[in-house]
């Protein structure tokens, strides 16, 4: 590194009003304010902008302001890992999560809501080579743009204030079609279950045979319902055959 | 043959007048932080459009001005997206956009210093040497200057004759920080490494009042700004791509033609001026 302290300071001072607002007194007479609010903003509205179209319902259902200052305090404390613009939003779900905005401001759902939001992000930009059916051992495997979400709030199924009063467990598979659409089917936890034995590279008959020996309920039944659920998985290329 | 490339930003919201030819540049540039890792509808595509498109690469994130080590993660993946897509340019800023490794995801300027100079010097051989290649930098618009020891012109001029890297020449920007910093643009031009220049950006921008404008390149490029494209043409020795530069406020298809044909027309002059020369 190059840099005099000097110079250091001046960079490091500069950065920090852009991304805190604040001037540290040292740097009070080195900067013309008027002109550098025109950074601060720039940043501002750039990552907030990029927030707004990654999570429209949770800016729209955030009220009071709420919205804005949490990415205030996101852009003020959190440190920005991804060189990729377009992927800095799946940190603000961390971000949000370890703060508790949640708790604190009586907002509940609004971790599930993020990742519901930013999972249909993520399918629909996932990389198609990142498939790998290298380790199916009889012939099926999942589809890689497939993603089974783990959620305590059904966001997927009401508006976000509605489902307040529904905690539970919910299990939501977000895929992509061929024609790159991106789809969403609300499981039961049996289905959850079976998607994830898939997943782990169980074959159907193995899945089949666990049941039989596991539960009581009655054999065919569960069977054809397994079943119909496997081919709902071929039939929308969730599972594919090798 | 012409000899004349004229190029259009590629963004999302001109993917249908790229597919159907209804805006048809000599290529396109992107910025590869917002294709790099891109699957599904959106890399199906890109990939479109670049097979029938060279591409050039304007990047955002490389951040050559900060003080930590140079990303090579980030740089392996640029390399890959040059390899990939065979190509030419890889233009980045004259700037920095992360401190102690953190992003902030904007162009935030350099204080024109001789450590300044020494230290971007470094890093840009670094890059060179790892991309094997020789990288592009651009003179950004800035809208203040801390503790300078040294002019706009003297800083690019050192950095670029040290390190050997292009020149990207933005003459929007050099007409704004005319304007916002009170000089000669003639002048600023005169004083440029204009053997170093490899490309070209033209934009629009946003006059917020007599002595302060803001490059939003979400305007038409402004007459003044095609004058000193054909000033600077006229001062330089060979072609280079010439990129229109069109962010966002999308206007009609037309009008983005109407501004590329007008570049092509300024540029065509002067190949025929370098014919008889």
């Amino acid at each position: 590194m190059n840099y005099s302290s000097e110079t250091l300071n001046i960079i490091s001072g500069f950065y920090e009003y852009c991304k805190t607002g604040e001037i540290k007194s040292a740097g009070e007479s080195l900067y013309d304010k008027e002109k550098i609010a025109v950074y601060r903003d720039l940043v501002v509205n750039n990552i907030k902008n990029v927030l707004i179209q990654a999570y429209p319902i949770t800016y729209a259902t955030l009220k009071d302001g709420y919205f804005d200052k949490i990415v205030n305090e996101f852009i003020s404390l959190h440190f920005f890992e991804t060189p990729f613009l377009w992927k800095m939003p799946e940190e603000f779900i961390d971000f949000v999560a370890q703060s508790k905005y949640g708790e604190k401001y009586n907002i509940p759902f609004l971790d599930d809501l993020l990742l519901f939001e930013w999972t249909e992000i993520e399918i629909h930009t996932l990389k198609t080579t990142d498939c790998d059916n290298s380790q199916s051992k009889h012939g099926l495997y999942i589809n890689r743009a497939a993603k089974l979400l783990r959620l305590n709030y059904p966001v997927h199924l009401f508006a976000p204030f509605a489902t307040v009063n529904k905690y539970g467990h919910y299990f939501l598979l977000v895929y992509r079609t061929a024609d790159f659409d991106v789809k969403f089917a609300d499981l039961q936890i049996l289905h959850a279950y079976v998607f994830e034995k898939l997943k782990d590279n169980f074959s159907v008959g193995e899945i089949l045979k666990e049941f039989s020996e596991i539960t009581s309920i009655e054999k065919t039944s569960l069977e054809n319902n397994i079943l119909d659920f496997v081919n709902v998985l071929l039939k929308e290329e969730i599972l594919i055959k090798k | 043959m012409d000899n004349i490339n004229i190029g259009l930003g590629f963004r999302r919201e001109l993917t249908e007048a790229f597919l159907t030819g209804e805006v048809n540049p000599d290529f396109i540039e992107v910025a590869p932080e917002n294709w790099i890792d891109i699957g599904g509808y959106w890399e199906h595509v890109f990939n479109k459009i670049t097979d029938e498109k060279p591409l050039i690469l304007h990047g955002l994130s490389l951040s050559i001005g900060s003080p930590e080590d140079i990303d090579l993660n980030f740089l392996k993946k640029i390399k890959k997206m040059i390899e990939d897509y065979n190509v030419n340019i890889y233009s980045e800023h004259l700037s920095f956009a992360k401190f102690n490794n953190a992003h902030l995801y904007d162009l935030l300027p350099l204080p024109f210093r001789y450590d300044a100079v020494k230290h971007i010097v470094d890093r840009i051989n670094r890059v060179q040497d790892f991309l094997k290649m020789q990288i592009t930098l651009e003179n950004v618009s800035y809208y203040t200057t801390v503790e300078p020891e040294m002019t706009e012109s003297e800083f690019i001029n050192e950095i670029v004759k040290h390190s050997g890297c292009g020149l990207l020449l933005d003459v929007n920007n050099v007409y704004v920080n005319s304007v916002n910093h009170g000089y000669n643009m003639h002048e600023f031009i005169n004083s440029m490494p204009l053997d170093s220049v490899r490309y070209i950006h033209m934009a629009g921008h946003k006059k917020i009042s007599e002595d302060f404008i803001i490059d939003t390149h979400g305007e038409p490029v402004i007459g003044e700004v095609f004058d000193l494209f054909d000033y600077t043409l006229n001062k330089m020795k060979t072609n280079v791509p010439v990129l229109l530069e069109r962010d966002f406020n999308f206007p009609e298809i037309n009008e983005l033609n109407e501004e590329l044909a007008s570049l092509r027309k300024i540029a065509k002059k002067h190949v025929a001026h370098e014919l008889f020369i």
